[in-house]
């Protein structure tokens, strides 16, 4: 009887040990952009590996997604409270989550000293009820960037000049070249994108205004009829007709739209993000640039009487963000935590050739593309970086306009279907009415 | 009366058997319809009732999730909103009603078209059958993308068809103007439920006896005056139902723009309920009493419309066969 009592309290002694171990390891969820881009999982599936080392018996599931399709799953299973990732991948596109109250605060937890202060300060802004915090891990900064296709330009006879920006007469030659020859000057995609087609007109507000004016007009402090905006305006309607954009920008995705500049090498040049890196600098066979593509840089078009000549577009991009309510939470910011180090900002860079919001030591960076950064720090010696991008326009406007802006610039302009001051009495009506 | 009427009255009241008096009916057994209608009803109510009743009371708010779920009464000012300055409410609701009206005009007689092919017992009958009916087997997004790629300038198979037969002049970007985009859409809907219409009209034309036709025919009538004369008087019911059904999922429609168009170009394919969506969930201020009062207003203008219709398509009469 006495060593079946003792037989019986040390099975349970046993069963309770075990149920309190595995009660104890986690396994992390963590959802992440970027399905397609094999350079930038490389550096996640390195968090992980750090994470999980550091924390043995904890462990991370990322699920990737095309980030279109990932912002509607996190919406509907943050309002209904349940179902959300511990860690996920944030951005720009989201700005709502920050004031929701459904990311973390980061403020502690994190090796700050490893993360460039812009990249800390771009994320430390009002939360819920007004709360300042600090909302994300700045792991990718982009610049957006006019890519063009060297072969091309060399077949048309176009001359790049030497501080690489064309003045805005010349650049309408370019694109008048361009639509000539048959090639859609620029290649974008509109469909899968609500700023794709976006940033020719923000470089050249930029050019035009300059940046504090240019913030201005964003936030609604300036009216679009100024008559710098409508030179701009007018002027972009004319690259329109001339033919800037492929008649599939509707319905061609930004996957396409790389595959549209460096494999058919249908379109002169590629407005877009500096995180184009990501996806061309992949074998062909994954939708990378082929062998031999011959890519260059330019700065933006110089507006005629422009405030902003020099000035060029620079944010954080990719970043990683918390959940408020992560049952893991203290886990959860460790796996943030492991990106603020200097060897990973190192590892992004040379894997993916794209800036980061990380601290990183350039002389320990090896990297099969140096080739680019070279291109990359030749074109930019004289850049005057600002803090925006095309897709952080949205933070800068009222609910409502950066809407109109969607419909009146990212599909109306270059699709041909209004003119430069139907969009402005558009965007003007929606700064009046913005809440 | 004299005494002898009196009397034999009361001999017939006599004799009229009395009713038997009110029996208690069966005990209803309350405890099992709990157990049998209750979960079902709970979740009826949870699912359906409940999610109505908090969209109609959040229209008379404004409830906005970063200030802290805070809830605060603004009467009708919503409603006064939507009809007196949201243009694009307005642009919504034009497509929607277009949509609503238009698509139940081609899909009938379409689906009719195709029910009546199949009546005639033409060669391949079960083919066709099987071939029409299967795009109502596939979801929306998969039909989207289906359609993503027809409608393509450079590759889509519209253009290559149009490019192929010498009209290479009329192919066209099909979602990127406002004039083509929102008619494309219906044509996809018109090929998504021609098949489901046509099945529930092949049964009606199934049930309807064969002697009116053999009757018809006797009397000299050709098979048009069949069809128009005697198939369609007698399927109007069906006809009627279909009409308004297809009118009520067409003003609810929703997750094929999202997947082709997400209301563009310029609001060009934008619905009633792409509107509802986007207002509450892709709008920084993430204000729920808004769109709530869209989605009531709505809810109000599907019900009178598909109301007035039933009340004025509708026969009265009862066909019986």
């Amino acid at each position: 009887m006495r060593r079946t009592t003792i037989g019986v309290l040390a099975a349970t002694l046993i069963l309770a040990l075990g149920t309190l171990g595995s009660a104890q390891a986690a396994q992390l969820q963590w959802w992440s952009h970027w399905a397609v881009e094999d350079s930038k999982k490389a550096v996640l599936f390195e968090a992980k590996r750090r994470f999980e080392a550091k924390h043995p018996g904890h462990t991370v599931e990322i699920t990737f997604y095309e980030k279109k399709n990932m912002w509607p799953a996190l919406r509907a299973a943050f309002t209904a409270g349940s179902g959300f990732p511990d860690v996920f991948y944030y951005d720009n596109d989201v700005p709502e989550f920050m004031a929701a109250g459904w990311l973390a605060d980061l403020s502690q937890g994190i090796r700050w000293e490893s993360i460039e202060p812009y990249g800390k300060a771009f994320w430390t802004r009002p939360g819920p009820a007004g709360k300042i915090g600090t909302w994300a891990i700045p792991v990718e900064a982009a610049s957006d960037e006019v890519y063009f296709n060297k072969k091309l330009f060399r077949e048309l006879g176009i001359a790049v000049p030497a501080n690489f920006a064309f003045t805005q007469d010349q650049f309408k030659d370019v694109v008048a070249k361009c639509a000539k020859a048959g090639y859609a000057a620029f290649a974008t995609g509109a469909a899968d994108r609500e700023w794709a087609a976006m940033y020719i007109p923000d470089m050249l507000l930029l050019s035009k205004l300059g940046y504090g004016d240019v913030q201005k007009l964003y936030r609604g402090d300036l009216t679009w009829k100024d008559p710098r905006v409508v030179d701009v305006f007018r002027y972009y309607k004319e690259l329109v007709d001339l033919g800037a954009y492929a008649k599939t920008l509707t319905s061609m995705q930004l996957a396409e739209a790389h595959r549209y500049f460096h494999t058919e090498q249908k379109a002169c040049m590629f407005p877009v993000g500096s995180w184009y890196t990501g996806r061309a600098f992949v074998p062909p066979e994954k939708g990378g640039q082929p062998a031999g593509f011959e890519l260059g840089l330019l700065n933006y078009p110089l507006m005629k009487d422009g405030k902003g000549h020099g000035e060029k577009m620079l944010g954080v991009a990719g970043s990683l963000a918390v959940a408020a309510k992560s049952p893991n939470l203290p886990l959860a910011i460790e796996v943030a935590n492991a990106f603020a180090d200097v060897e990973i900002g190192n590892m992004w860079m040379a894997k993916t050739g794209i800036q980061t919001g990380i601290k990183t030591d350039p002389g320990r960076i090896d990297s099969p593309i140096k080739w680019y950064f070279d291109e990359f720090a030749k074109v930019n010696r004289t850049s005057k970086w600002v803090d925006l991008t095309a897709q952080q326009v949205k933070l800068l406007m009222k609910p409502g306009v950066w809407e109109v802006y969607v419909a009146t610039v990212n599909q109306g302009l270059p699709n041909r279907l209004i003119g430069a001051d139907e969009a402005l009495a558009k965007l003007e009506e929606a700064r009046l009415k913005g809440k | 009366m004299s005494a002898d009427t009196a009397s034999r009255a009361e001999a017939v009241v006599r004799a009229i058997p009395r009713a038997p008096a009110r029996r208690a009916g069966p005990r209803r057994p309350w405890g099992a319809l709990a157990i049998f209608l209750g979960p079902t009803l709970l979740l009826y109510f949870a699912f359906a009732i409940y999610p109505v009743l908090v969209t109609f009371y959040n229209s008379v708010h404004s409830l906005r999730m970063d200030l802290g779920m805070l809830y605060e009464f603004v009467g009708l000012d919503h409603f006064r909103e939507i009809l007196t300055s949201d243009e694009v409410f307005w642009k919504a609701a034009a497509n929607s009603l277009t949509w609503g009206l238009v698509a139940p005009l081609i899909d009938i007689p379409l689906a009719l078209g195709l029910a009546l092919t199949l009546h005639a017992r033409v060669p391949f009958a079960k083919v066709f059958r099987t071939v029409w009916f299967t795009p109502v087997l596939m979801s929306y997004p998969v039909v989207g993308v289906i359609w993503l790629w027809v409608y393509n300038y450079d590759w889509g198979m519209a253009n290559l068809v149009l490019r192929a037969v010498g009209l290479g002049g009329y192919a066209q970007a099909w979602l990127a103007s406002p004039a083509t985009a929102l008619p494309a859409l219906i044509l996809v809907t018109t090929w998504m439920f021609a098949g489901f219409n046509m099945v529930v009209l092949l049964a009606a034309i199934h049930a309807i006896p064969a002697d009116y036709l053999d009757a018809a025919r006797v009397d000299g009538a050709g098979a048009a005056r069949r069809i128009l004369h005697v198939l369609v008087p007698l399927l109007r019911p069906t006809l009627v139902n279909l009409a308004i059904l297809d009118f009520i999922g067409k003003m609810k429609q929703f997750a094929l723009v999202w997947v082709m168009t997400r209301g563009g170009p310029m609001w060009g394919t934008e619905t009633v309920a792409t509107y509802v969506v986007k207002r509450a969930f892709e709008w920084k201020t993430l204000d729920l009493g808004y769109p709530s009062a869209v989605a009531v207003l709505w809810f109000v203008i599907i019900f009178g419309l598909s109301y007035v219709f039933t009340r004025l398509l509708q026969r009265r009469e009862a066909l019986e066969f």
